[in-house]
């Protein structure tokens, strides 16, 4: 793990960002987001480091309030989620995060009455959030906005409440989820790990609401685990596993998951392995320990902080 | 006179003025004198030596000289992964014969590039369809495109409202740059072959997943303004286990048993469409193509090479709102 850790160390940019990949010559909000979360909840995030890292966000926010994905492509989407989020889990540019905040809550997306043929499964007029604007609601994109809104202390909105509904109308019928379609033409499609698991995070908290969904959204991850070895699938697994052991909906994590996981690390650093920064992020975050991950520590610690500015 | 009205000499007319019109509007290589040439080459199964099955059509297309001394960009197409379903992706065995067959006639970088369009995880496709060991081991070098640097290009085409398309740079910097599809149906496009397959090249953090903004756009449009922009040099489609039904992934293996290879999209694309027993010239993106001159649909404007249609012609099933495009 400490190769892993000195390894994202090092692919800091000198404008504070991480690129997405070693050698590319941009820094991206996705995965300066990650890395700077999970150096933060390892607990090993220096001051300066996440200044820099902080400054670097705040470089790609539009006058909107809302946030790009780098330098080129100067449109605010899907980015703002996980920036505020990365923000106020490490309590920088707060100010930056409070319009971001406004920008999201105003952020909607295309939605529309679905028609009695349509061939789409899912409630097209839920709304959650867009990856951009003028598109549709997707189950990844409002993850994150949701997280981004509890890590500002907002708990109660009407816009989560819908997103949470949005996620659980997204189930396939027979477990999990993927990017945010059901069913399409009458075809059940396939789930996936890493939007089963994100979208299982963003239901935290809610048991009792999403008791069905996510029983059997979980069956799926565990069948699907043991044959998992590649990094954002693996790490959002685990990390789905470890916020649900909180509401007793998992009794205990599957042996040999720690295994997998440093086994991913190591195949990660390999020389001539595809290292990718947020990949190589969510797989050292899924190591850390439980109540250090930013989805706990955002509903239950946050709120005090944003009532202070 | 062809059942669309459109005979020889009126072919060579619109050809004649596609050079004049194509190159107005920046379309050169698409804009064609001659009949383009598309090659059909048989190959029963995914064991056949089908690096020895490219290079004979690379020959016969009078194509080997094409990648000497240039970086290489091989884009197939990487969807979703489902357990024991061969038929949404490019198979790997054909993505390095590929690499192979380009390496051996001179090319100095053979790149692979992707962003899939449903997943974001490219490493999992990579690792569930088998192809990232198969890269592994040839010490192929993998792309993800929907997380590159990227940088804008006027949209060439304008079919749909995007001013400029944001573009990976990689994709940009390659000299050659190969689409290699699979042979299948699709249920929004009617089919999807080596034009569609450069939805895969658009950066999902510019155009989300999956790919969002160019399905808002409208998909022929899209189509034809990412692939007038892109400007690829030649098709590779692998036709040996197509899709038929509810493609694309969601259908049916189809064993086709071909690879079709040529130099002008629109012209591949029509020829795997007769192959698949369907009317390339109300395809509407295809439709669309022929409008914007950037290839000829008509069989008898198509230099048909290799083995004939008819030899190979299956029935691909389409789902009903596609029934109209059947020949």
């Amino acid at each position: 793990m400490d190769a892993a850790v000195e390894r994202l160390q090092d692919l800091q940019r000198s404008d504070g960002g991480w690129p997405y990949e070693p050698g590319q010559a941009t820094s991206f909000s996705e995965p300066t987001c990650w890395t700077l979360m999970a150096l933060h909840s390892l607990g090993l995030l220096t001051g300066a480091t996440a200044s820099s890292g902080c400054s670097f966000l705040k470089s790609l926010q539009l006058p909107d309030g809302g946030f790009c994905t780098g330098t080129i492509n100067r449109e605010a989407n899907w980015s703002t989620a996980l920036s505020v989020w990365c923000l106020s889990i490490l309590n920088q540019e707060q100010a930056a995060a409070k319009s971001g905040e406004r920008w999201l809550l105003e952020f909607t997306g295309y939605h529309w009455q679905k028609p009695k043929n349509s061939p789409l499964g899912h409630d097209t007029s839920i709304q959650g959030w867009p990856w951009l604007r003028e598109c549709h609601s997707w189950v990844e994109p409002t993850s994150y906005a949701i997280h981004a809104l509890r890590s500002r202390g907002i708990t109660q909105h009407p816009r989560l409440s819908e997103a949470r509904r949005m996620i659980a109308d997204r189930c396939l019928p027979g477990g999990g989820w993927n990017y945010g379609n059901t069913m399409v033409l009458g075809n059940e499609l396939r789930p996936f790990p890493s939007t089963t698991a994100t979208a299982l995070i963003a239901l935290h908290g809610d048991k009792q609401r999403f008791e069905q969904t996510v029983a059997r959204s979980l069956a799926y991850l565990d069948d699907t685990l043991p044959r998992l070895r590649t990094p954002w699938a693996l790490g959002w697994t685990r990390l789905a596993l470890r916020c649900l052991a909180t509401e007793s909906a998992v009794e205990a994590e599957p042996e040999g998951l720690d295994e997998q996981i440093a086994g991913c690390l190591v195949q990660q650093l390999k020389p001539g392995a595809r290292l990718r920064v947020h990949e190589l992020a969510i797989s050292l975050l899924a190591t850390c320990p439980f109540r250090r991950l930013p989805f706990i520590v955002a509903v239950e610690e946050n709120a005090k902080k944003v009532d202070a500015v | 006179m062809s059942k669309h009205g459109f005979d020889r000499r009126t072919f060579l007319k619109a050809g004649a003025a596609a050079i004049v019109g194509g190159s107005a509007v920046g379309l050169t290589r698409y804009a064609y004198a001659h009949r383009p040439k598309v090659h059909i080459e048989r190959v029963p199964s995914y064991e056949a030596d089908l690096a020895a099955a490219l290079r004979s059509s690379l020959t016969n297309l009078g194509l080997t000289g094409m990648f000497s001394g240039k970086t290489v960009l091989l884009k197939p197409n990487l969807v979703e992964t489902a357990p024991w379903q061969t038929a949404i992706n490019t198979h790997p065995s054909v993505v390095l014969a590929a690499a192979t067959v380009v390496r051996d006639l001179g090319a100095r970088e053979v790149l692979i590039a992707e962003g899939a369009g449903h997943r974001r995880d490219s490493e999992l496709v990579l690792d569930q369809t088998g192809l990232g060991d198969v890269l592994d081991a040839a010490e192929l070098k993998f792309i993800d495109l929907n997380i590159q640097e990227v940088d804008a290009r006027p949209n060439r085409t304008r079919q749909t409202k995007m001013a400029e398309l944001f573009l990976p740079r990689p994709l940009l910097q390659a000299d050659v740059i190969v689409s290699m599809p699979k042979l299948k149906t699709h249920h929004w496009a009617g089919v999807t072959l080596s034009m569609k397959n450069f939805f895969g090249v658009m950066p999902g953090i510019v155009y989300g997943w999956p790919k969002n903004r160019l399905h808002t756009e409208g998909l022929p449009q899209s189509i034809i303004d990412i692939v007038s922009t892109v400007q690829p040099h030649l098709a590779i489609v692998d036709g040996i286990v197509g899709m038929d039904g509810d493609g694309p992934i969601m259908g049916n293996p189809k064993p086709t048993g071909v690879l079709v290879v040529g130099e002008n999209l629109p012209a591949v694309d029509a020829t795997c469409c007769r192959i698949m027993k369907i009317d390339p010239t109300i395809v509407p993106y295809l439709k669309l193509a022929a409008q914007q001159r950037m290839g000829p649909l008509d069989e008898f404007a198509i230099a048909q090479c290799g083995t004939d249609i008819d030899q190979v012609r299956q029935d691909f099933r389409v789902l009903d709102h596609f029934g109209y495009i059947k020949s």
